[in-house]
C-alpha cells in the first residue's frame, strides 16, 4: 500500500501542469540562453520556435488527457443522478457535485463520515476504503443524514481514480438515494407482516394448495387442528383418503378460477369431529392465472348442534301438540258424557264421564309437572333416609293396578340391603314412573309376532362402590338400532298415553341432579333395559 | 231403522266418547278395542260405517284397515279414519302406498257437528 496521498487530484493535476510550464519555460529559456550566448539572432528565433513547438507538443501529449478526464468529470459530475463525492485516502471530501451540496452543503475538506453520516468514525465495510485498496469498485448500503435532518438511504457504489502509475489517488463515491424504495419495502414487509398474522390469527382454519392438491402454507389454527400437514396432499393429511374426493372444490377453483363452498365433516387429530363450512378461492399471479387456492374452514359445529337442538324443539313442540290434543279429546269426550247422563238422567253415563274428565286432568297434570322438570322450575327436594326400595314397590304398586287386564306382568326385585339414603323422593319417584311408563307404551305397541305376554321388572340393586341401582327392563319390542344414537336426544315421542313424551329428559334429569347416570341397552324385537346409577351422597 | 256404527279404538276414553255421542245422535253403535276385535265383528255384522284409529298398539289399526279394504263382504262397508296425526300423508308413509284412501280422515280432537254431519252423509241417514 502506497503512503496515503493527501494531494487532491485537481491539486495533483494543477501540480503536473506546473511541472509542464516550468519544462517549457526551462526549454523557452535554454534556446533563449543559446540563441542570445551565440549571438544569432535567426538561431536564437529558431531556438524559439522549436521550444514553442516542443512545449505545445508535450502539452497535448501529457496534459490533455488528463484535462479531458478531467472536464469528463467535471461535466458529467453535476448531471449524474446522485449524491457525488471524491475522496481520499483519508476520507477527506475533496469534490462534491451539485446534487450533494444542494443536500448536505459544502462539504470539501471534511471527513465523509462526519460531513453527512453523523458518525464519528468510519464505516464499516467502507466502499471507499476498499477501492483504494484493490482498485476495484464496491458497493454497499447506508443511511446519511441531509441538511435538515433529513434520513436518506443510498445505495453507494465507489470507483477510483488512477493516477499515470495506475495508482489510485482518489475514489468517487457515488450515493443513489433509495429511501423511496426502502420505504415501500419496509411497508411491503409490513404488510407481509401483518397479512401473515392475520393468516396465523383468524379463527378460521386456513391452508393454501397447490395443483397436486398439497399443502403449502396453514395457518396456526389449522397446523393446531389438524398438524404440522404443510407439503403433505390434503386428502391424505386431512381426510385419510388415499384419492382426491370425488368434489373435490379445490379442483373445481383451478379449473373457473372461482369460489366454491360446501359443507364438510373432518375429525381434528385429537379425534373432534367438526362441522366445516369450506370456501375455496383462487390466488391469481401477474398473468390472473389461479397459481393457487386459498382453502377457509369455518367450524359451525356450534351452530350444527343448536340446529339440531332447534329441530328437536320443533319436534317435541309437535309432539306435544298431539298429546295435548290427545288429552283435549279424552276431556272433551268426558264432559260430552257427563252431560248426556245428566241430561238423561243416567247415573253410569255421568259416573263413566267424570272419570274420564279425572284420569285426563291426571294426565295434563303430570305431562305439566315433567315439563317442569325438564325446565328449571323444579328444585330437587333432597331428604336424609329416605329408601329407595320403598319408591320402587310404589311405583310398582301404582302401575299394577293401571295396567291390570292388559297381558303385561309387572315385577319388582329389589335387593333388602339397599340402605336408605340421601334422595328426591319425588324426584325417584317420577324418574321410575316414566320409565315404567314409557316400557308400558313399548309393551302396548309391541308388534313382534309371536309374543304372547309381556314382562315389565322394575329392580332396585346395591351395585358397586356403594352405588344404587335402579333398573326397568322390559321384554317390548327394543328400540330399533337407527334410533339408537337418538334416545335421549329425540326425547318426545308420540306414541302412547301413558308416557308423557318428554319422559327419558326427566329421567336424565333427575339421575343427574343425584350425581348419577343412566345407560341402556336394547335388542330389537326382545326388550330393553334401562339402568340408573346413583352414587352415594 | 238406525244405521250401524262400529267404533275401533284402542282408547277406553275415546270408545265411550264416540259410543255416547253417536248413540245420542240416533245410531246403533258397536265397539272394538284391537283390530283383530274390530275385523271380527265387521265380518259378523256389517255395519253401515266404521270409525278407525289407526295409531293403535301392535299395528292393529292399519292391518285392520287393509283387511277391511280387501275383503269382499267389507269392501264397501265406508270407513273414517281418526288421527291424532298432524299430517295425513303419514298415515300413508306407514304402508307402500298400495292403500286406497279412506272415506274420511277426521283429525282429533274431533269437531263434533262436522263429524257428525259426515258421519250422516257416509251412511245415507
Amino acid at each position: 500500500v502506497r503512503p496515503v496521498d493527501r494531494k487532491p487530484i485537481a491539486v495533483a493535476l494543477a501540480g503536473d501542469e506546473r511541472w509542464v510550464f516550468v519544462y517549457i519555460l526551462c526549454v523557452l529559456l535554454i534556446s533563449a540562453g543559446v540563441g542570445i550566448a551565440v549571438g544569432h539572432v535567426p538561431g536564437w528565433m529558431l531556438g524559439s520556435a522549436l521550444a514553442v513547438t516542443l512545449s505545445l507538443a508535450s502539452y497535448f501529449m501529457f496534459l490533455t488527457p488528463r484535462r479531458r478526464q478531467i472536464r469528463t468529470y467535471a461535466r458529467w459530475r453535476d448531471v449524474m443522478p446522485c449524491y457525488l463525492s471524491v475522496q481520499d485516502r483519508d476520507l477527506r471530501i475533496i469534490d462534491t457535485n451539485d446534487l450533494f451540496r444542494r443536500e448536505f452543503g459544502n462539504r470539501v475538506g471534511e471527513r465523509c463520515f462526519e460531513a453527512y453520516k453523523n458518525k464519528d468514525g468510519r464505516c464499516p465495510d467502507c466502499p471507499v476504503l476498499m477501492t483504494f485498496e484493490d482498485g476495484q469498485g464496491h458497493s454497499g448500503e447506508e443511511t446519511v443524514v441531509g441538511k435538515g435532518g433529513t434520513i436518506h438511504h443510498v445505495v453507494v457504489t465507489s470507483a477510483p481514480l488512477k493516477d499515470d502509475h495506475g495508482d489510485v489517488v482518489a475514489v468517487v463515491e457515488m450515493s443513489m438515494d433509495v429511501t423511496e424504495i426502502t420505504n415501500l419495502r419496509r411497508e411491503l414487509d409490513q404488510s407481509r407482516r401483518d397479512y401473515k398474522e392475520l393468516f396465523g390469527s383468524v379463527p378460521c382454519y386456513i391452508c393454501v394448495l397447490d395443483r397436486d392438491l398439497r399443502i403449502s402454507e396453514a395457518n396456526d389454527l389449522y397446523v393446531r387442528g389438524f398438524g404440522d400437514v404443510r407439503g403433505s396432499l390434503c386428502y391424505e393429511a386431512c381426510k385419510g383418503r388415499d384419492s382426491p374426493c370425488n368434489d373435490c372444490l379445490v379442483a373445481k377453483t383451478f379449473k373457473d378460477g372461482r369460489m366454491h363452498t360446501s359443507e364438510e365433516t373432518l375429525t381434528t387429530r385429537d379425534g373432534r369431529q367438526m362441522n366445516l363450512v369450506v370456501h375455496s378461492m383462487p390466488v391469481l399471479d401477474d398473468t390472473g392465472e389461479v397459481r393457487s387456492v386459498l382453502e377457509v374452514f369455518t367450524d359451525i359445529t356450534e351452530v350444527k348442534n343448536l340446529q339440531r337442538q332447534l329441530t328437536l324443539m320443533g319436534r317435541a313442540v309437535t309432539g306435544m301438540a298431539h298429546r295435548i290434543k290427545n288429552l283435549l279429546m279424552g276431556l272433551e269426550g268426558g264432559i260430552f258424557v257427563v252431560n248426556t247422563g245428566m241430561e238423561d238422567d243416567d247415573k253410569d253415563a255421568v259416573a263413566q264421564g267424570w272419570e274420564m274428565v279425572e284420569r285426563n286432568v291426571n294426565r295434563v297434570t303430570r305431562m305439566v309437572k315433567d315439563l317442569l322438570y325438564c325446565s328449571k322450575e323444579r328444585r330437587p327436594e333432597f331428604e336424609e333416609g329416605v329408601s329407595p326400595i320403598e319408591i320402587a314397590r310404589d311405583v310398582h304398586d301404582l302401575y299394577s293396578t293401571r295396567i291390570s287386564g292388559e297381558g303385561i306382568a309387572l315385577n319388582v326385585e329389589v335387593e333388602d340391603d339397599v340402605p336408605p339414603g340421601f334422595y328426591d323422593p319425588e324426584g325417584i319417584h317420577s324418574l321410575l314412573s316414566n320409565l315404567v311408563s314409557n316400557a308400558i307404551d313399548a309393551c302396548r305397541f309391541d308388534a313382534t309376532e309371536g309374543k304372547e305376554s309381556h314382562n315389565i321388572t322394575i329392580r332396585c340393586l346395591k351395585g358397586n362402590a356403594d352405588t344404587t341401582v335402579f333398573e326397568v327392563e322390559d321384554n317390548g319390542p327394543g328400540i330399533p338400532e337407527e334410533d339408537v344414537d337418538r334416545v335421549f336426544e329425540d326425547f318426545f315421542s308420540t306414541k302412547g298415553t301413558e308416557g308423557t313424551g318428554v319422559g327419558l329428559l326427566v329421567v336424565q334429569k333427575i339421575a343427574q341432579e343425584h350425581g348419577g347416570t343412566v345407560t341402556f341397552d336394547s335388542s330389537p324385537g326382545e326388550g330393553t333395559r334401562f339402568t340408573v346409577t346413583i352414587p352415594p351422597a | 231403522m238406525a244405521k250401524k256404527i262400529l267404533i275401533i279404538d284402542d282408547e277406553k276414553d275415546m270408545r265411550v266418547y264416540l259410543d255416547t255421542f253417536l248413540r245420542k245422535a240416533g245410531f246403533e253403535t258397536e265397539t272394538a278395542e284391537n283390530g283383530e276385535e274390530g275385523l271380527r265383528k265387521a265380518r259378523a255384522s256389517i255395519p253401515d260405517l266404521i270409525t278407525l284409529d289407526l295409531l293403535m298398539p301392535k299395528q292393529s289399526g292399519v292391518r285392520a284397515y287393509r283387511e277391511l279394504r280387501s275383503a269382499p263382504e267389507t269392501r264397501g262397508v265406508p270407513v273414517i279414519i281418526l288421527t291424532g296425526l298432524l299430517r295425513q300423508e303419514d298415515f300413508f308413509k306407514q304402508d307402500d302406498g298400495s292403500l286406497t284412501a279412506p272415506d274420511a280422515i277426521v283429525e282429533k280432537p274431533i269437531e263434533r257437528a262436522s263429524f257428525l254431519k259426515k258421519v250422516r252423509e257416509l251412511t245415507g241417514g
